[in-house]
Protein backbone atom coordinates (compact mmCIF):
# COMPACT_ATOMS: atom_id res chain seq x y z
CA UNK A 1 0.00 0.00 0.00
CA UNK A 2 1.72 2.82 -1.37
CA UNK A 3 0.98 6.09 0.37
CA UNK A 4 0.82 9.37 -1.88
CA UNK A 5 2.10 12.51 0.12
CA UNK A 6 1.73 14.44 -2.43
CA UNK A 7 -2.05 13.80 -3.12
CA UNK A 8 -2.55 13.80 1.26
CA UNK A 9 -1.42 17.52 1.09
CA UNK A 10 -3.67 18.43 -1.51
CA UNK A 11 -6.46 16.91 0.09
CA UNK A 12 -5.54 18.18 3.71
CA UNK A 13 -4.62 22.14 2.34
CA UNK A 14 -8.38 21.73 0.55
CA UNK A 15 -9.68 21.05 3.68
CA UNK A 16 -8.35 23.52 5.73
CA UNK A 17 -9.22 26.32 2.90
CA UNK A 18 -13.15 25.41 3.37
CA UNK A 19 -12.53 24.81 7.08
CA UNK A 20 -10.81 28.55 7.12
CA UNK A 21 -13.83 29.84 5.14
CA UNK A 22 -16.75 28.65 7.42
CA UNK A 23 -15.16 29.92 10.53
CA UNK A 24 -14.43 33.75 8.74
CA UNK A 25 -17.79 33.87 7.13
CA UNK A 26 -19.80 32.65 10.23
CA UNK A 27 -17.57 35.66 12.37
CA UNK A 28 -19.41 37.80 9.57
CA UNK A 29 -23.03 36.55 9.49
CA UNK A 30 -22.87 35.73 13.44
CA UNK A 31 -24.12 39.45 14.29
CA UNK A 32 -27.08 38.79 11.28
CA UNK A 33 -28.09 35.74 12.41
CA UNK A 34 -29.12 37.98 15.89
CA UNK A 35 -30.36 40.81 14.25
CA UNK A 36 -33.07 39.42 11.87
CA UNK A 37 -34.67 41.56 9.35
CA UNK A 38 -38.56 41.93 8.30
CA UNK A 39 -38.84 41.38 4.75
CA UNK A 40 -40.73 44.31 3.83
CA UNK A 41 -42.41 43.04 1.11
CA UNK A 42 -45.21 42.08 2.88
CA UNK A 43 -44.67 38.45 3.88
CA UNK A 44 -44.44 37.98 7.99
CA UNK A 45 -41.24 36.25 8.88
CA UNK A 46 -41.21 33.39 11.04
CA UNK A 47 -38.31 32.40 13.26
CA UNK A 48 -37.99 29.00 15.50
CA UNK A 49 -36.52 30.65 18.82
CA UNK A 50 -35.41 28.88 22.37
CA UNK A 51 -36.29 25.59 22.73
CA UNK A 52 -38.12 25.16 19.50
CA UNK A 53 -40.96 28.37 20.42
CA UNK A 54 -41.83 30.11 17.00
CA UNK A 55 -41.82 33.53 16.54
CA UNK A 56 -43.80 35.41 13.65
CA UNK A 57 -42.98 39.05 13.29
CA UNK A 58 -45.00 41.84 11.51
CA UNK A 59 -45.34 45.48 12.06
CA UNK A 60 -48.89 44.75 13.43
CA UNK A 61 -48.50 41.74 15.52
CA UNK A 62 -46.23 39.35 17.44
CA UNK A 63 -47.26 35.60 17.48
CA UNK A 64 -45.43 33.03 20.02
CA UNK A 65 -46.58 29.50 19.12
CA UNK A 66 -45.59 27.51 22.08
CA UNK A 67 -45.12 23.68 20.71
CA UNK A 68 -47.34 21.16 22.89
CA UNK A 69 -48.47 24.07 24.81
CA UNK A 70 -45.44 23.05 27.58
CA UNK A 71 -45.12 25.88 29.67
CA UNK A 72 -42.33 24.79 31.80
CA UNK A 73 -39.77 25.63 29.56
CA UNK A 74 -40.73 28.88 29.41
CA UNK A 75 -41.20 29.94 32.98
CA UNK A 76 -38.65 33.27 32.56
CA UNK A 77 -39.70 36.60 32.17
CA UNK A 78 -39.88 37.55 28.70
CA UNK A 79 -38.85 41.33 27.99
CA UNK A 80 -40.71 42.93 24.33
CA UNK A 81 -38.99 46.17 23.75
CA UNK A 82 -40.58 48.29 21.45
CA UNK A 83 -38.53 51.18 19.94
CA UNK A 84 -40.58 53.89 17.79
CA UNK A 85 -39.34 56.50 15.12
CA UNK A 86 -38.94 59.41 18.12
CA UNK A 87 -37.90 56.52 20.90
CA UNK A 88 -34.87 55.78 18.21
CA UNK A 89 -34.22 59.72 17.89
CA UNK A 90 -33.19 59.96 21.95
CA UNK A 91 -30.22 59.22 23.32
CA UNK A 92 -30.11 56.55 24.55
CA UNK A 93 -33.01 55.02 22.48
CA UNK A 94 -36.28 54.96 24.57
CA UNK A 95 -38.22 52.30 24.33
CA UNK A 96 -41.86 50.97 25.66
CA UNK A 97 -41.53 48.28 27.78
CA UNK A 98 -44.26 45.49 27.39
CA UNK A 99 -42.39 42.88 29.66
CA UNK A 100 -44.85 39.77 30.27
CA UNK A 101 -44.97 36.54 32.07
CA UNK A 102 -46.53 33.68 29.38
CA UNK A 103 -48.28 31.95 31.63
CA UNK A 104 -49.85 35.15 32.76
CA UNK A 105 -51.12 35.11 28.91
CA UNK A 106 -53.89 33.97 27.23
CA UNK A 107 -53.32 31.36 24.85
CA UNK A 108 -55.04 29.80 22.00
CA UNK A 109 -54.72 26.17 21.75
CA UNK A 110 -54.64 24.72 18.24
CA UNK A 111 -53.75 21.27 16.39
CA UNK A 112 -51.38 21.14 13.45
CA UNK A 113 -50.69 18.10 11.80
CA UNK A 114 -51.63 16.07 14.61
CA UNK A 115 -49.35 18.23 17.33
CA UNK A 116 -50.79 20.26 19.48
CA UNK A 117 -49.68 23.69 20.19
CA UNK A 118 -50.60 27.11 21.91
CA UNK A 119 -50.34 30.53 20.02
CA UNK A 120 -50.24 33.88 22.11
CA UNK A 121 -51.06 37.33 20.43
CA UNK A 122 -49.21 40.12 21.09
CA UNK A 123 -50.38 43.54 19.16
CA UNK A 124 -48.17 45.86 18.16
CA UNK A 125 -50.07 48.10 15.91
CA UNK A 126 -50.99 50.71 17.73
CA UNK A 127 -47.12 51.69 18.81
CA UNK A 128 -46.16 51.53 15.12
CA UNK A 129 -42.94 50.16 16.15
CA UNK A 130 -39.65 50.27 13.54
CA UNK A 131 -38.01 47.81 16.23
CA UNK A 132 -38.50 45.23 18.22
CA UNK A 133 -36.48 42.95 20.99
CA UNK A 134 -37.56 40.12 22.47
CA UNK A 135 -36.38 37.20 24.59
CA UNK A 136 -36.03 36.10 27.93
CA UNK A 137 -34.10 36.81 30.82
CA UNK A 138 -32.97 35.87 34.40
CA UNK A 139 -31.79 37.58 37.71
CA UNK A 140 -29.78 35.10 39.21
CA UNK A 141 -28.75 35.98 42.60
CA UNK A 142 -30.55 39.31 42.09
CA UNK A 143 -28.21 40.76 39.41
CA UNK A 144 -30.23 41.82 36.85
CA UNK A 145 -30.06 40.35 34.19
CA UNK A 146 -29.01 36.74 32.18
CA UNK A 147 -30.58 37.01 28.86
CA UNK A 148 -31.49 33.27 28.00
CA UNK A 149 -32.32 34.48 24.33
CA UNK A 150 -33.33 36.96 22.32
CA UNK A 151 -34.33 38.60 18.89
CA UNK A 152 -33.74 41.73 17.33
CA UNK A 153 -36.45 42.97 14.49
CA UNK A 154 -36.17 46.06 12.51
CA UNK A 155 -39.17 47.29 10.70
CA UNK A 156 -37.28 50.18 8.72
CA UNK A 157 -34.10 49.16 7.17
CA UNK A 158 -32.86 53.18 6.72
CA UNK A 159 -32.42 52.03 10.66
CA UNK A 160 -29.71 49.46 9.93
CA UNK A 161 -26.66 51.94 9.30
CA UNK A 162 -27.52 53.50 12.78
CA UNK B 1 -38.15 27.19 5.89
CA UNK B 2 -37.40 24.08 3.74
CA UNK B 3 -34.96 23.57 1.10
CA UNK B 4 -32.49 18.86 -1.39
CA UNK B 5 -31.89 20.04 -3.91
CA UNK B 6 -33.99 19.26 -7.23
CA UNK B 7 -31.09 18.59 -9.58
CA UNK B 8 -31.24 20.53 -12.69
CA UNK B 9 -31.55 18.29 -15.76
CA UNK B 10 -28.84 18.23 -18.02
CA UNK B 11 -28.97 20.36 -21.11
CA UNK B 12 -27.98 18.00 -23.39
CA UNK B 13 -30.12 15.08 -21.59
CA UNK B 14 -32.86 17.06 -21.51
CA UNK B 15 -32.92 17.58 -25.33
CA UNK B 16 -32.17 13.76 -25.79
CA UNK B 17 -34.20 10.52 -25.44
CA UNK B 18 -31.67 9.08 -22.72
CA UNK B 19 -33.79 10.64 -19.44
CA UNK B 20 -34.90 8.41 -17.22
CA UNK B 21 -38.95 8.83 -17.14
CA UNK B 22 -39.40 7.07 -13.55
CA UNK B 23 -36.26 9.48 -12.35
CA UNK B 24 -38.26 12.29 -13.82
CA UNK B 25 -41.33 11.37 -12.17
CA UNK B 26 -39.58 10.61 -8.91
CA UNK B 27 -38.19 14.39 -9.03
CA UNK B 28 -41.75 15.64 -10.47
CA UNK B 29 -43.46 14.73 -6.93
CA UNK B 30 -40.75 15.90 -5.10
CA UNK B 31 -40.86 19.34 -6.27
CA UNK B 32 -44.32 19.77 -6.33
CA UNK B 33 -44.67 18.30 -3.10
CA UNK B 34 -42.12 21.31 -2.33
CA UNK B 35 -43.95 23.76 -3.82
CA UNK B 36 -47.44 22.63 -2.56
CA UNK B 37 -46.12 22.30 1.07
CA UNK B 38 -45.04 25.86 1.05
CA UNK B 39 -48.36 27.36 -0.74
CA UNK B 40 -50.83 25.84 1.74
CA UNK B 41 -49.03 28.32 4.33
CA UNK B 42 -50.60 31.06 2.43
CA UNK B 43 -54.20 31.65 1.93
CA UNK B 44 -57.01 29.76 3.92
CA UNK B 45 -57.01 26.07 2.60
CA UNK B 46 -59.60 23.75 4.16
CA UNK B 47 -58.15 22.29 7.07
CA UNK B 48 -57.74 18.98 5.54
CA UNK B 49 -55.43 20.38 2.91
CA UNK B 50 -53.23 22.01 5.22
CA UNK B 51 -52.80 19.18 7.33
CA UNK B 52 -51.02 18.00 4.52
CA UNK B 53 -48.63 20.56 4.15
CA UNK B 54 -45.56 18.78 5.68
CA UNK B 55 -45.36 16.86 2.66
CA UNK B 56 -42.84 19.49 1.60
CA UNK B 57 -40.37 18.24 3.87
CA UNK B 58 -40.79 14.52 2.20
CA UNK B 59 -40.22 16.03 -1.64
CA UNK B 60 -36.62 17.62 0.02
CA UNK B 61 -36.01 14.02 1.35
CA UNK B 62 -36.71 12.36 -2.16
CA UNK B 63 -34.13 14.79 -3.73
CA UNK B 64 -31.61 14.04 -1.05
CA UNK B 65 -32.28 10.42 -2.05
CA UNK B 66 -32.29 11.08 -6.22
CA UNK B 67 -29.50 13.16 -5.58
CA UNK B 68 -27.24 10.88 -4.02
CA UNK B 69 -29.02 7.78 -6.67
CA UNK B 70 -27.52 10.27 -9.57
CA UNK B 71 -24.65 11.57 -8.14
CA UNK B 72 -23.35 8.22 -6.21
CA UNK B 73 -23.51 6.65 -9.56
CA UNK B 74 -21.33 9.46 -11.46
CA UNK B 75 -18.78 9.60 -8.55
CA UNK B 76 -18.50 5.68 -9.14
CA UNK B 77 -17.98 5.71 -12.43
CA UNK B 78 -16.02 8.86 -12.49
CA UNK B 79 -13.33 8.02 -8.97
CA UNK B 80 -11.97 4.71 -11.27
CA UNK B 81 -10.05 7.45 -13.21
CA UNK B 82 -8.70 8.91 -10.12
CA UNK B 83 -5.77 7.66 -9.27
CA UNK B 84 -4.34 8.70 -12.80
CA UNK B 85 -6.14 12.30 -12.49
CA UNK B 86 -5.58 12.51 -8.96
CA UNK B 87 -7.13 16.48 -8.00
CA UNK B 88 -8.01 16.92 -11.98
CA UNK B 89 -10.42 14.42 -11.70
CA UNK B 90 -12.22 15.52 -8.61
CA UNK B 91 -11.59 19.51 -9.99
CA UNK B 92 -13.23 17.91 -13.22
CA UNK B 93 -16.49 16.68 -10.98
CA UNK B 94 -16.54 19.68 -8.97
CA UNK B 95 -16.82 21.90 -11.89
CA UNK B 96 -19.48 19.87 -13.43
CA UNK B 97 -22.02 20.30 -9.71
CA UNK B 98 -20.83 23.62 -9.73
CA UNK B 99 -22.02 24.83 -12.87
CA UNK B 100 -25.07 23.05 -12.27
CA UNK B 101 -25.88 24.69 -9.39
CA UNK B 102 -23.92 27.69 -8.48
CA UNK B 103 -25.14 30.49 -11.12
CA UNK B 104 -29.21 29.93 -10.44
CA UNK B 105 -27.80 30.01 -6.37
CA UNK B 106 -26.36 33.18 -6.45
CA UNK B 107 -29.04 34.73 -9.05
CA UNK B 108 -31.72 33.75 -6.41
CA UNK B 109 -29.55 34.75 -3.68
CA UNK B 110 -29.17 38.27 -5.38
CA UNK B 111 -32.69 38.04 -6.39
CA UNK B 112 -33.63 37.54 -2.70
CA UNK B 113 -31.31 40.39 -1.49
CA UNK B 114 -32.63 43.03 -3.85
CA UNK B 115 -36.25 42.32 -4.74
CA UNK B 116 -37.78 39.60 -1.94
CA UNK B 117 -35.96 41.41 1.12
CA UNK B 118 -35.49 45.04 -0.55
CA UNK B 119 -32.50 45.55 0.43
CA UNK B 120 -33.60 45.01 4.17
CA UNK B 121 -29.98 42.64 4.34
CA UNK B 122 -26.90 42.45 2.62
CA UNK B 123 -24.43 40.39 1.19
CA UNK B 124 -21.83 41.45 3.79
CA UNK B 125 -24.31 40.57 6.41
CA UNK B 126 -24.79 36.84 4.89
CA UNK B 127 -21.52 35.97 3.99
CA UNK B 128 -22.20 32.37 5.04
CA UNK B 129 -24.68 31.97 2.27
CA UNK B 130 -21.30 32.68 -0.20
CA UNK B 131 -19.96 29.09 0.90
CA UNK B 132 -23.11 27.51 2.14
CA UNK B 133 -22.19 27.79 5.65
CA UNK B 134 -26.22 29.06 6.69
CA UNK B 135 -26.98 26.07 9.06
CA UNK B 136 -24.01 23.49 9.06
CA UNK B 137 -24.64 23.25 12.58
CA UNK B 138 -26.38 25.99 13.89
CA UNK B 139 -29.83 27.56 13.24
CA UNK B 140 -31.08 28.41 9.89
CA UNK B 141 -31.30 32.29 9.38
CA UNK B 142 -35.21 33.73 8.32
CA UNK B 143 -33.26 34.93 5.23
CA UNK B 144 -33.48 32.08 2.14
CA UNK B 145 -34.73 29.82 4.47
CA UNK B 146 -34.83 27.20 1.51
CA UNK B 147 -31.17 26.91 0.98
CA UNK B 148 -30.71 24.84 3.93
CA UNK B 149 -31.04 21.67 1.85
CA UNK B 150 -28.30 23.24 -0.71
CA UNK B 151 -26.11 23.58 2.62
CA UNK B 152 -26.29 19.61 2.88
CA UNK B 153 -25.70 19.10 -0.89
CA UNK B 154 -22.91 21.36 -2.01
CA UNK B 155 -20.88 20.57 1.68
CA UNK B 156 -21.58 16.43 0.12
CA UNK B 157 -20.45 17.55 -3.26
CA UNK B 158 -17.15 18.88 -1.77
CA UNK B 159 -16.50 16.66 0.65
CA UNK B 160 -17.46 13.14 -0.33
CA UNK B 161 -15.06 13.12 -3.21
CA UNK B 162 -12.29 14.86 -1.21
CA UNK B 163 -12.83 11.69 1.41
CA UNK B 164 -12.50 9.20 -2.32
CA UNK B 165 -9.11 11.23 -2.74
CA UNK B 166 -8.31 10.97 0.63
CA UNK B 167 -8.57 7.49 0.23
CA UNK B 168 -6.57 6.88 -2.52
CA UNK B 169 -4.22 9.21 -1.29
CA UNK B 170 -3.37 6.68 1.36
CA UNK B 171 -3.54 3.35 -1.56
CA UNK B 172 -6.72 2.06 -1.59
CA UNK B 173 -8.71 1.41 -4.79
CA UNK B 174 -10.96 3.51 -5.90
CA UNK B 175 -14.17 0.98 -5.03
CA UNK B 176 -12.72 0.74 -1.64
CA UNK B 177 -12.39 4.73 -1.83
CA UNK B 178 -16.16 4.96 -2.52
CA UNK B 179 -17.25 2.49 0.14
CA UNK B 180 -14.84 3.99 2.86
CA UNK B 181 -16.69 7.43 2.22
CA UNK B 182 -20.04 5.82 1.76
CA UNK B 183 -19.54 4.19 5.57
CA UNK B 184 -17.75 7.95 6.86
CA UNK B 185 -20.67 9.68 5.43
CA UNK B 186 -22.92 7.46 7.34
CA UNK B 187 -21.55 6.87 10.77
CA UNK B 188 -20.14 10.77 11.58
CA UNK B 189 -23.84 12.82 10.25
CA UNK B 190 -25.76 10.96 12.67
CA UNK B 191 -23.33 10.92 15.73
CA UNK B 192 -22.94 14.47 15.05
CA UNK B 193 -26.40 15.17 15.36
CA UNK B 194 -26.70 13.22 18.31
CA UNK B 195 -24.14 14.29 20.81
CA UNK B 196 -23.14 17.54 19.36
CA UNK B 197 -26.19 19.81 17.89
CA UNK B 198 -29.30 20.85 19.36
CA UNK B 199 -31.95 19.08 16.92
CA UNK B 200 -35.19 20.94 18.01
CA UNK B 201 -34.37 23.28 15.14
CA UNK B 202 -35.32 20.09 12.74
CA UNK B 203 -38.85 19.15 14.87
CA UNK B 204 -41.48 19.35 12.77
CA UNK B 205 -43.34 16.20 13.75
CA UNK B 206 -42.57 16.80 17.63
CA UNK B 207 -39.33 14.44 17.97
CA UNK B 208 -37.06 16.77 19.27
CA UNK B 209 -37.80 15.82 23.10
CA UNK B 210 -34.93 13.62 22.29
CA UNK B 211 -32.20 14.33 20.12
CA UNK B 212 -32.15 10.20 19.76
CA UNK B 213 -35.62 10.29 17.74
CA UNK B 214 -34.53 12.90 15.67
CA UNK B 215 -31.54 10.76 14.30
CA UNK B 216 -33.36 7.99 13.86
CA UNK B 217 -36.03 9.63 11.76
CA UNK B 218 -33.79 11.18 9.59
CA UNK B 219 -31.90 8.10 8.82
CA UNK B 220 -35.25 6.15 8.68
CA UNK B 221 -36.78 8.46 6.28
CA UNK B 222 -33.40 8.73 3.92
CA UNK B 223 -33.55 4.72 4.12
CA UNK B 224 -37.36 4.68 2.97
CA UNK B 225 -36.89 7.05 0.31
CA UNK B 226 -33.86 5.48 -1.16
CA UNK B 227 -36.10 2.03 -1.48
CA UNK B 228 -38.09 4.09 -3.56
CA UNK B 229 -35.81 4.68 -6.11
CA UNK B 230 -35.10 1.66 -7.39
CA UNK B 231 -39.02 1.24 -7.89
CA UNK B 232 -39.55 5.08 -9.51
CA UNK B 233 -36.80 3.84 -11.92
CA UNK B 234 -38.41 1.24 -13.39
CA UNK B 235 -41.77 2.96 -14.52
CA UNK B 236 -42.87 3.28 -17.85
CA UNK B 237 -44.27 6.39 -19.65
CA UNK B 238 -47.70 6.30 -19.29
CA UNK B 239 -50.20 6.24 -22.61
CA UNK B 240 -51.28 10.29 -21.91
CA UNK B 241 -48.89 12.04 -23.74
CA UNK B 242 -49.82 15.43 -22.20
CA UNK B 243 -48.96 13.67 -18.42
CA UNK B 244 -45.75 12.55 -19.96
CA UNK B 245 -44.93 16.29 -21.26
CA UNK B 246 -45.70 17.71 -18.06
CA UNK B 247 -43.78 15.31 -15.87
CA UNK B 248 -40.89 15.48 -18.16
CA UNK B 249 -40.87 19.75 -18.53
CA UNK B 250 -41.42 19.88 -14.90
CA UNK B 251 -38.29 17.59 -14.14
CA UNK B 252 -36.59 19.62 -16.50
CA UNK B 253 -36.93 23.22 -14.70
CA UNK B 254 -37.20 21.23 -10.66
CA UNK B 255 -33.88 23.49 -9.99
CA UNK B 256 -35.91 26.66 -11.07
CA UNK B 257 -38.76 25.74 -9.48
CA UNK B 258 -36.93 25.00 -6.12
CA UNK B 259 -35.08 28.19 -6.05
CA UNK B 260 -37.54 30.67 -6.76
CA UNK B 261 -41.25 29.52 -6.05
CA UNK B 262 -41.59 31.50 -2.51
CA UNK B 263 -40.16 34.78 -4.67
CA UNK B 264 -42.99 33.85 -7.25
CA UNK B 265 -45.32 33.87 -4.07
CA UNK B 266 -44.21 36.96 -2.70
CA UNK B 267 -44.08 38.35 -5.84
CA UNK B 268 -47.68 37.61 -6.31
CA UNK B 269 -48.62 39.04 -2.78
CA UNK B 270 -46.91 42.30 -3.49
CA UNK B 271 -48.75 42.38 -6.82
CA UNK B 272 -51.88 42.19 -5.18
CA UNK B 273 -51.16 44.78 -2.87
CA UNK B 274 -50.24 47.40 -5.39
CA UNK B 275 -53.18 46.28 -7.71
CA UNK B 276 -55.47 46.93 -4.70
CA UNK B 277 -57.00 43.55 -4.86
CA UNK B 278 -55.45 41.33 -1.85
CA UNK B 279 -58.06 41.39 0.47
CA UNK B 280 -60.30 40.33 -2.30
CA UNK B 281 -57.74 37.46 -3.84
CA UNK B 282 -55.77 36.26 -1.44
CA UNK B 283 -57.92 35.01 1.61
CA UNK B 284 -59.88 32.65 -1.28
CA UNK B 285 -57.37 29.56 -1.88
CA UNK B 286 -59.19 28.85 -5.17
CA UNK B 287 -57.96 32.58 -7.10
CA UNK B 288 -55.01 32.55 -5.54
CA UNK B 289 -53.30 29.01 -5.65
CA UNK B 290 -53.90 29.23 -9.66
CA UNK B 291 -52.43 32.72 -9.71
CA UNK B 292 -49.40 31.11 -7.32
CA UNK B 293 -48.44 28.33 -9.86
CA UNK B 294 -48.47 29.79 -12.82
CA UNK B 295 -46.49 32.50 -11.79
CA UNK B 296 -44.41 29.55 -10.01
CA UNK B 297 -44.27 27.77 -13.23
CA UNK B 298 -43.58 31.06 -15.56
CA UNK B 299 -40.34 32.55 -13.91
CA UNK B 300 -39.22 28.87 -13.59
CA UNK B 301 -39.43 28.61 -16.99
CA UNK B 302 -37.56 31.75 -17.49
CA UNK B 303 -34.88 31.50 -15.01
CA UNK B 304 -34.27 27.61 -16.44
CA UNK B 305 -33.81 28.76 -20.55
CA UNK B 306 -32.34 32.15 -19.63
CA UNK B 307 -30.08 31.28 -17.45
CA UNK B 308 -29.61 27.47 -16.54
CA UNK B 309 -29.51 25.87 -19.68
CA UNK B 310 -27.18 27.93 -21.61
CA UNK B 311 -24.66 27.64 -18.52
CA UNK B 312 -25.09 24.02 -18.58
CA UNK B 313 -25.01 24.16 -22.40
CA UNK B 314 -21.61 25.66 -22.07
CA UNK B 315 -20.58 23.54 -19.11
CA UNK B 316 -20.96 19.96 -21.39
CA UNK B 317 -18.88 21.99 -24.31
CA UNK B 318 -15.56 21.88 -22.04
CA UNK B 319 -13.52 19.43 -22.96
CA UNK B 320 -13.36 16.24 -20.08
CA UNK B 321 -10.13 15.62 -18.81
CA UNK B 322 -9.70 12.30 -20.45
CA UNK B 323 -12.33 12.64 -23.78
CA UNK B 324 -11.69 8.66 -24.58
CA UNK B 325 -12.88 6.96 -21.60
CA UNK B 326 -16.25 6.04 -22.40
CA UNK B 327 -19.07 6.89 -19.94
CA UNK B 328 -21.39 3.58 -19.37
CA UNK B 329 -24.88 4.92 -18.49
CA UNK B 330 -26.43 8.40 -19.45
CA UNK B 331 -27.16 9.99 -16.59
CA UNK B 332 -29.28 13.31 -16.52
CA UNK B 333 -26.81 14.38 -13.51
Amino acid sequence: MKIDYRLLTIVACAFVVAGAAIVMTRQATNSAVVMEIIPPKGVAMTDRVHDGMQLEVTAKGLTLTLPKCNLDKYQDKFFLHLYTRSGLEKNPPAFINLDFFLAQETGLAQQIHGEKSCVYLKPLSDFSPQQVNIGQFTVPNGNCCEITWSRTYIFDRNLLGK
Amino acid sequence: MMMATPKPASAVGAESHDRMYGLDVCRTMAILSVVFGHMLQHSTPHPYLASVGFMAIFGVDLFFCLSGFLIGRILMQVSERWPQEQERGVMQFWYRRWMRTLPLYFFFLFVELQIYWGGASSLSAQQAYLVFAQNLAWPMPSFYGLTWSLTVEEWFYFLFPLLILLSIGFGKTPRASVLTAIVIFLVIPPVLRFFLFDASEWDYFGLAETNWLVTVYFSVVALVFAGLIPFFSGLSPTRFAWFNRFVKYTSQIAYSLYLGHVVAFAACIYMFKRLGCYDTIYPNPWLTYPIFMALVYLLASFTYFAIERPLLTLRDKRPKVDANTPIKAQVPN
